[in-house]
């Protein structure tokens, strides 16, 4: 979308037009989702949150002073959004199964990927099988690129409890990817 | 070749698209709807919270203003009670407006104490005449349409079931009683069955009037008898009455008692009305009941009359479920007896049988003859296992079957 275009849209979705909210909602919503999928654990609180996510902006696109990329700003909001959905599902932040965290036999594999190794479908999969405050860290952390200071500020945990949870989130990805390709080289 | 997780992943999902169910723009859609009226009603709420907040404040402002006309404003509250017609008011105050022409409205506004709740804050009332032909039952106001109005109940406290009435003065729109609307009427007749605050309301657009009344429960009287009722010794009565907080007892034998649980020394046996009056400030209910007040426990029971076998005598000797009745002897024995001492005479003192075992009985028989039939006297003397002294006297009617 050129910058011009861009402009118009925002201005015709600050006053409220339904036209631009559909059109906005057309180009951008699949984007969003995938960010909104990543963090949730199911399709179903990944639409929600893109849901949530789509009222933040129609109401808040007032405050846009078409500073920085507009795409930025609703990834931020999609985000955002996770983060409050994350705080609601706060009472299961602790629940680990006793698999994730025990120490498992693959410290000493190399992380050698190829980017042909896995589609992407499969690495969603495998991110979301993560338990809910791993996958947070790991999602604002890896991808997202915040540092540990930044995410325990907004998910209201430790500095170091950030960091512990993202090495053990790291883990437990070296460990699933292993079995897929296992698997996949089995077959 | 990547030989960083985080590279994989930030590359294989940092620009992926996932396209969404098509459902999900409607549902956006009407969530979004939704927020937007909430919010509305909200915005609209906060606003005439704002105007009536600004509006008390000219209230108090108002109010303030009128304290320096004392004068004014009690002269405004005999109007009310007087029910003295607006013209007239108007015509003997030189301050407020020339007398009122049909054809001209003229609002004065004026700070009224209500004369019911003198506790209340001043309210904010008007005299408002207009041209409108209200049918109005007051002959010298037949244009005038009368806003204010005046609500009186009577009683306003008392016991449950109380009848009030009501009288209005005036023309009110609504009544309510408790909240329920009644039809109005100027003289109403009711009954508030239930204990309580009751609230009876009167309005119309520019007036408001209510009065509580206070219903007390209705009390009851009760009080348990006493298990002992021996005279001379003192007997309690245990007062279970409901809703009362004084009391007043009358024995029946000319004593009285305001405790809540009285004791009282009966010196007479016989039997005796306890009357009972249980009060509350408004209601009050009274009880009597029978007690019999007996002489001194007897733990033996003697029948009180025989019929001696007409076959000769017995020997006394009774099985303690003997049905005859042709032995006298203790039916009831109350507490173990340790000495027995039987005492029978005629009624000129002669002894007619004596026993020292409780196990023997009279038959009837003196000397191997029935005696004749009559009245007899038995004495029984002796101790109890316990110590205490057992010392019976009676009569025994003898019977003869009647064959």
């Amino acid at each position: 979308m050129d910058k011009d275009k861009e402009i118009e849209l925002i201005k015709l979705l600050q006053q409220g037009d339904r036209i631009a909210q559909k059109e906005l909602f057309d180009k951008f919503a699949p984007k969003l989702l995938a960010i909104a999928y990543r963090y949730a654990g199911s399709k179903q609180e990944a639409e929600d949150i893109l849901q949530e996510a789509f009222i933040k902006i129609f109401e808040n696109i007032k405050k846009f002073r078409m500073e920085g990329s507009f795409e930025g700003w609703l990834r931020r909001i999609v985000i955002n959004t996770a983060i409050i959905h994350y705080h609601k599902t706060a009472k299961y932040r602790y629940h680990q199964d006793f698999e994730t965290i025990r120490e498992s036999d693959i410290s000493f594999y190399k992380d050698i990927y190829n980017e042909a190794d896995f589609t992407w479908e499969e690495l969603m999969k495998v991110i979301q099988s993560l338990p809910k405050g791993y996958r947070t860290v790991f999602n604002l952390y890896a991808i997202e690129g915040y540092k540990h200071k930044e995410i325990a500020k907004m998910l209201g945990i430790d500095e170091n409890t950030s960091k512990s949870q993202y090495h053990r989130a790291k883990k437990l990805l070296r460990k699933k990817l292993l079995q897929l390709k296992k698997i996949r080289n089995d077959k | 070749m990547i030989n960083n997780i985080e590279d994989l992943f930030k590359k294989k999902l940092k620009n992926i698209e996932i396209q969404p169910d098509p459902e999900l723009w409607n549902k956006i859609q009407k969530k979004y709807k939704r927020i937007k009226i909430i919010k509305n009603s909200v915005r609209i709420a906060s606003v005439a919270l704002f105007i009536i907040f600004v509006a008390s404040l000219f209230i108090i402002k108002n109010n303030a203003a009128s304290n320096h006309s004392l004068i004014k404003q009690a002269y405004n509250i005999k109007i009310l009670v007087n029910k003295i017609p607006v013209s007239k008011v108007n015509s003997t105050t030189p301050d407020t407006n020339k007398p009122i022409t049909n054809n001209k409205s003229q609002f004065h506004h004026k700070i009224k104490q209500q004369e019911h709740l003198p506790d209340t804050t001043p309210i904010l009332t008007d005299n408002y005449n207009n041209t409108v032909n209200h049918i109005n039952t007051q002959k010298n106001d037949t244009n005038t349409y009368k806003r204010k109005f005046s609500l009186k109940v009577e009683p306003t406290e008392g016991c449950a079931p109380l009848t009030v009435n009501i009288t209005i003065e005036g023309n009110p729109t609504h009544l309510f009683i408790d909240n329920i609307p009644r039809a109005l009427n100027n003289n109403l007749q009711i009954t508030l069955d239930s204990a309580g605050r009751h609230i009876i309301k009167a309005l119309n657009p520019w007036h408001s009037d209510s009065i509580i009344i206070n219903v007390y429960p209705q009390a009851k009287a009760d009080f348990m008898l006493p298990v002992k009722t021996i005279v001379n010794q003192p007997i309690t009565f245990k007062n279970i009455s409901q809703n009362a907080n004084t009391f007043l007892w009358d024995f029946g034998d000319g004593a009285i008692s305001q405790d809540k649980n009285p004791s009282h020394i009966f010196t007479k046996e016989g039997i005796y009305y306890i009357t009972l009056i249980a009060s509350s400030k408004f209601c009050s209910d009274t009880i009597t009941k029978i007690v019999q007040i007996s002489k001194k426990e007897q733990y033996l029971l003697f029948p009180n009359a025989i019929i001696p076998n007409p076959a000769g005598p017995t020997g006394g000797y009774y099985t303690q479920n003997n049905m005859r009745n042709d032995i006298f002897y203790p039916v009831v024995v109350k507490k173990p007896v340790a000495e027995y001492h039987l005492k029978i005479y005629d009624r000129n003192g002669n002894l007619m049988f004596s026993s020292d075992n409780i196990k023997i009985g009279w038959d009837g028989y003196y000397k191997g003859k029935m005696v004749p039939l009559g009245v007899y006297v038995y004495i029984v003397e002796g101790r109890f296992k316990d110590g205490e002294i057992l010392l019976q006297k009676g009569d025994i009617l003898v019977l003869s079957r009647n064959q």
